[in-house]
Parts: structure tokens; C-alpha cells; sequence
């Protein structure tokens, strides 16, 4: 096939711009909690939207193209987070040097115990608290029913509660 | 400090650096992800970066040249050596409209237009037909469904017009040959079709031709040809690997659970062969239940009028869902797992969207032995075997090695992989896929 001379001439429907100028800071926001990395989520984030580009003529009709970005973010972060579990085990098997988790601030603090969460519920209560999203809202990112979520969410709270509780990060278990 | 003031404030702080982060355009996007896969090569097209570019080019049609056999009959041969040399037929938008009688149809592919007359027409990509990730045959011919519409198609259980389909080749081999089958099929969408399965032998130009009393409908494709190497996965979250391609190894299938939400777990097969528009076995029939995409089908079979089992027709797959081990085989359970199976051709893998994986496994397998490859996702863990080495490679990582066994982990494709055959066999594979790695790992 012959190639492109440049592939800013690629055209990139309208309506696809339109997500992506309007949900792209939001992605990254809501992947930055689940990776602890500004550059890690827009890189993520910038996937997310180059697979929803690349099947636009799919998602484009979904009923929540926006929604659908968010999830495939949320996968990638997911499978970079495996990596670097597996990575630190590695590191420990070989005895070398770990790199820790040190958050600097509360905040940091709060979605390093977030990452620690099953990645159902820390996806649900980043959607929640990044997003500010509804049960319905999540559950439509997710894929799942409204009961999930809210049990994903009531769930999430509880032991991210208890683990911020034993970090000294908040007062009350 | 509260846990709910914390919560907020954090949230808050994660938007914020959202809102600060730099957005390039989308286009800069393309161009740094197309000069990423340029650098890395096909040599190591395992990244998916390399893969996303590449969909990237692909959606450039490029410029291509200008042909116009709207309806006529042609023959000879033009020699197309290559696909810039390959007339292939292009169409406007709005060229031509279905007959009113379905003033909304629209083409079953939304890029595609319409061809053709109301005597006969079909639909193809205004910048051409290219053809590439058909299913290739144990003869090495490559198998491609092509859809047409007739004004004189106008229910399924009509019997099969009179339509000669063809295939011509435009390279030097100048071949023609019919079309292996012709069957119906229909949609509320797309009304009722012809569908014309083609065993093409080779790659290359291509032209299509529908005779239809005394009317003749032709389109120049290209047939993408087989890179030998790699094979690309398109897994079930959303990633993808590629596996080098070993002459002799074919995939063999998928096998995985699907968690339908209201019906619970079942198990789906997807396996090449089996194709839902022949003719059912005595007691069963195949009814379309919808088409959500071109070459994507949502076949529903029954036995003895009865809900039997669920066939996704992914153009050469078959995702086959068994419903009637765990759960009632009712016609609001096959729809739930329809909706579940929504999905996409890709190169050679499939991804299926808006579903809860359990366990996942594809494999390939060398014809007439045992040996085997099995890629598992969502279980990069390798299994530690006793009396069985782990070795270090230095691009693979780990390696958990045997006479007849190997395993070994990809975290960035959370795949993992396990060979299984006898001590050449394995040794084989693992020397292959150590020079090509599979997920988007470290580099060598």
C-alpha cells in the first residue's frame, strides 16, 4: 500500500476532536490517580484515544464514546500496574534494590492506598472522586450493573478507609 | 483529616493535574506513535505502539488510482504486479442509493458506500477494497465473503437468485474462478443479501463480478498476502501481541468464559471453520440475528425450533457460545450473550468489548503432533514446576524450561505463554519468540 507523505493529513472526524479536546484532561486526571505518574497518564490517556481513533467508526456510535475511553485507560493503567507488581517481585527475588512508593503529600498519600485496592474498586472511587461521576455514570465506564458499583464503591471506601487509617493519613477508621 | 475531605481533596488534585497536562493535537499524536513503530521495525512489531501507528496509516487511504467500472462487464487481464499497479475501484458517496423501498438502508460497514444499480449492487470502501487478515485455508487459499443486494432479493427463505459471482485475477496468472458458495442472509439494517464466499488462491488485484440478468457489476480489490511474520492478537482487554510466526504452527483456537451479567458464566469457543450460513445439520437451523458490523454476524441456532446455541460470524471465526450447560438456553439469554459478544475482526485476533474475562486461551498447534503453544491472558504467572529449570534470557526475562516444556511471562500484554511439545519443538519456539518478543516488553 503506498504510504502516507504525512500523516497530518490524516483527517480526524469532527466529532472524534470533539471528544478528545473536550474528555482528554479528564482521562488523564482520572489515570494519573490510578498510576501516580502525570507522564505515565497522558501517555495512557493518549492510547486510550489513538484505540478509539483508530475504531472510530465503531465507537463513534456507542452510546458513551467518552465512556468507552475511560475504560480502555483504565485497562491500560491496570496492565501497567501488573507489570510493575511483577517487576518489583522480580527485584525482590533477585535482591536488588526496591523502589518504594514515598508518597509526597496527603493526596499522593491517598492514591498510592487507591492503587492498593482490588482494580475494580479502585477504578470505581477514582471515577467517583476524580471524575465526580454518578453510580450510573460508573457503571457505565465500567460495564457493570448500578449494584456493583455501589457495592464496589462501599467496599473501596471501607478498606481504603482502614488502610489510610493505619498510614496516619486520616483520623477516623 | 476525614476520609471524605481527603477523598475530595485528592480527586480534586488529580483533576487539577489533568486540567494542567499538555493535550498536542491529535494529529502531532499520530506522527510521534507512526515515527515510534518506524523506529522499532518490523523486527520487533511486537509493540503495541507499532500496531496503533500502523491502524493509524492504514486509515490514510492514500493516493490511489482512479477507476470507475460502475456496472459492466469485464474481461482481461491488466498484469498488476503490485497494489499501485492494482486499478481499484473507487465510488463516491451518494453515487447511487438503494431503491426506496429501504430508504434507510445504509451500508453494513459505516465507511463504506454503495455500487452498483438496483438490479444489483453492494458496497465497498470509496478508496478501494484492500483485503488483508482473510482466513487462509490449510491449501493456502484465502476465504472472503463478499455481500450484494438486488431489488429482486427480497426475503431470506426465497430460494437463491440466478447471480454468477467471480473472481478474476489481474496479475499475470489471469485466473477465474467462481464462488465456492452463495447463500442469503439478512438484517433489519441491511434487508436481505446475497452472500458470495470466494476461495481466492493468491494475493493480489483482484476483480469481483456479479452477472445478473444480463447486468454486470464489477469492483477491483487488493488481497493483501500473508506477512509471514507476525501474527497479531488482539486480546480481550484491549491489548495486543504479536507472536512470530512459525511455518507450521496454525491458530487452532479460543477457548474462554464469558460472565454474562444475569445469566452467569458461560463458555465460549471461537474456532475457524465452521461457517453459520451453511446449511444446518438435519435438526438445526441457523437464523441471522443481526449484523453489527461488515463480516461480523450474530447467528442464532436452533434445534427443533429450540434456543440450541449462539454463533458470532466474525468472517472466517466462529465464536461459538454454549448456553445449554449452566444456564437456560432462552431466547433473553442468547441475546445478553449477543450483546456481550460485540465485537471487531482484527488482523488475525478478536476483540470482543463490554465483557468480564475469567480465563482466556488461545492456542496454536503444529498440525499432526502434539505440539503446542497456549497464550493465556490475565495470568501472567508462570508456573513453577519442580525439576524443571528457570533459566534468564535476556530479552524474555524467565524462563521456566523443561525438555518438553517452557513457560514464560509478558507483563506488559499480561499474557502468559506455555509450550508444550517435545524438546526440538520447544526448543524451536523459544528461540524463535526469544529473537521477537511478544507484548510491548523491554527492549533488547
Amino acid at each position: 500500500m503506498a504510504e502516507p507523505d504525512g500523516l497530518s493529513e490524516v483527517r480526524v472526524p469532527g466529532s472524534f476532536e470533539l471528544l478528545y479536546q473536550r474528555d482528554y484532561a479528564s482521562v488523564v486526571g482520572l489515570v494519573y490517580g490510578m498510576t501516580g505518574s502525570q507522564w505515565v497518564a497522558e501517555d495512557l490517556a493518549q492510547e486510550a484515544f489513538l484505540r478509539a481513533h483508530r475504531d472510530w467508526a465503531r465507537v463513534g456510535h456507542m452510546d458513551s464514546p467518552g465512556g468507552w475511553v475511560r475504560r480502555v485507560a483504565l485497562n491500560l493503567a491496570k496492565s501497567r500496574w501488573r507489570r510493575l507488581r511483577s517487576e518489583t517481585r522480580a527485584r525482590i527475588l533477585a535482591g536488588s534494590n526496591v523502589e518504594t512508593d514515598d508518597p509526597d503529600s496527603d493526596t499522593d498519600g491517598f492514591w498510592a492506598e487507591v492503587r492498593r485496592l482490588p482494580h475494580r474498586q479502585a477504578q470505581a472511587v477514582a471515577l467517583h472522586y476524580v471524575e465526580d461521576l454518578s453510580v450510573i455514570e460508573i457503571a457505565g465506564v465500567l460495564g457493570v450493573a448500578e449494584g456493583t458499583v455501589k457495592a464496589l464503591l462501599h467496599q473501596g471506601r471501607e478498606r481504603l478507609r482502614r488502610q489510610l487509617h493505619a498510614k496516619g493519613l486520616i483520623d477516623e477508621v | 483529616m476525614r476520609f471524605e475531605d481527603l477523598a475530595v481533596t485528592s480527586g480534586r488534585a488529580a483533576a487539577e493535574i489533568g486540567r494542567r497536562s499538555n493535550r498536542p493535537s491529535f494529529p502531532r499524536i499520530l506522527e510521534r506513535r507512526h515515527r515510534r513503530a518506524l523506529t522499532l521495525g518490523w523486527s520487533s512489531a511486537v509493540a503495541v505502539f507499532a500496531i496503533v501507528a500502523i491502524g493509524a496509516v492504514m486509515l490514510w487511504p492514500g493516493p490511489r488510482s482512479s477507476f470507475t467500472p460502475v456496472v459492466t462487464a469485464t474481461t482481461g487481464s491488466v498484469a498488476a504486479t503490485g497494489i499501485d499497479d492494482c486499478p481499484l475501484t473507487v465510488s463516491q458517496e451518494g453515487s447511487f442509493a438503494p431503491a426506496s423501498a429501504a430508504p434507510q438502508m445504509s451500508p453494513p460497514d459505516p465507511r463504506a458506500v454503495w455500487l452498483g444499480t438496483p438490479r444489483i449492487w453492494t458496497s465497498i470502501h470509496p478508496e478501494g477494497e484492500i483485503w488483508s487478515g482473510l482466513p487462509v485455508a490449510a491449501d493456502g487459499s484465502f476465504t472472503q465473503k463478499t455481500f450484494w443486494w438486488s431489488d429482486d432479493i427480497v426475503s431470506i427463505s426465497d430460494p437463491v437468485p440466478d447471480i454468477a459471482f467471480t473472481a478474476q485475477s489481474l496479475d499475470e496468472s489471469g485466473a477465474m474462478l467462481p464462488a465456492q458458495q452463495v447463500t442469503l442472509g439478512g438484517n433489519p439494517e441491511q434487508g436481505v443479501f446475497a452472500i458470495a464466499r470466494f476461495q481466492i488462491p493468491e494475493a493480489g488485484c483482484w476483480r469481483i463480478t456479479a452477472e445478473y440478468r444480463n447486468t454486470a457489476l464489477s469492483y477491483v480489490a487488493w488481497l493483501q498476502g500473508e506477512d509471514p511474520s507476525p501474527q497479531t492478537f488482539a486480546l480481550l482487554d484491549g491489548s495486543e501481541a504479536v507472536i512470530t510466526d512459525a511455518p507450521d504452527l496454525t491458530l487452532a483456537g479460543y477457548l474462554f468464559t464469558l460472565d454474562v451479567e444475569g445469566v452467569g458464566p458461560s463458555n465460549v469457543d471461537l474456532s475457524p471453520g465452521l461457517d453459520p450460513a451453511d446449511p444446518a445439520t438435519v435438526d438445526e437451523t441457523a437464523v441471522l440475528e443481526s449484523n453489527p458490523g461488515q463480516g461480523v454476524m450474530l447467528w442464532r441456532a436452533e434445534r427443533d425450533g429450540e434456543p440450541l446455541f449462539l454463533t458470532v460470524d466474525l468472517g472466517g471465526w466462529v465464536a461459538v457460545a454454549n448456553v445449554g450447560y449452566e444456564i437456560a438456553p432462552s431466547d433473553e439469554n442468547l441475546l445478553a450473550i449477543a450483546e456481550k459478544l460485540e465485537g471487531s475482526t482484527g488482523a488475525r485476533g478478536v476483540i470482543l468489548s463490554n465483557y468480564t474475562p475469567e480465563w482466556f486461551t488461545t492456542y496454536l498447534e503444529e498440525p499432526d503432533s502434539d505440539n503446542r503453544i497456549d497464550l493465556l491472558a490475565n495470568q501472567c504467572v508462570m508456573d513453577m514446576v519442580p525439576g524443571i529449570e528457570a533459566i534468564e534470557d535476556p530479552r524474555l526475562g524467565d524462563i521456566v524450561r523443561g525438555p518438553g516444556y517452557a513457560s514464560w511471562c509478558h507483563e506488559a500484554a499480561d499474557i502468559a505463554l506455555k509450550v508444550h511439545g517435545d524438546e526440538e519443538f520447544v526448543d524451536r519456539i523459544v528461540a524463535e519468540l526469544a529473537l521477537s518478543r511478544i507484548g510491548a516488553g523491554p527492549s533488547p
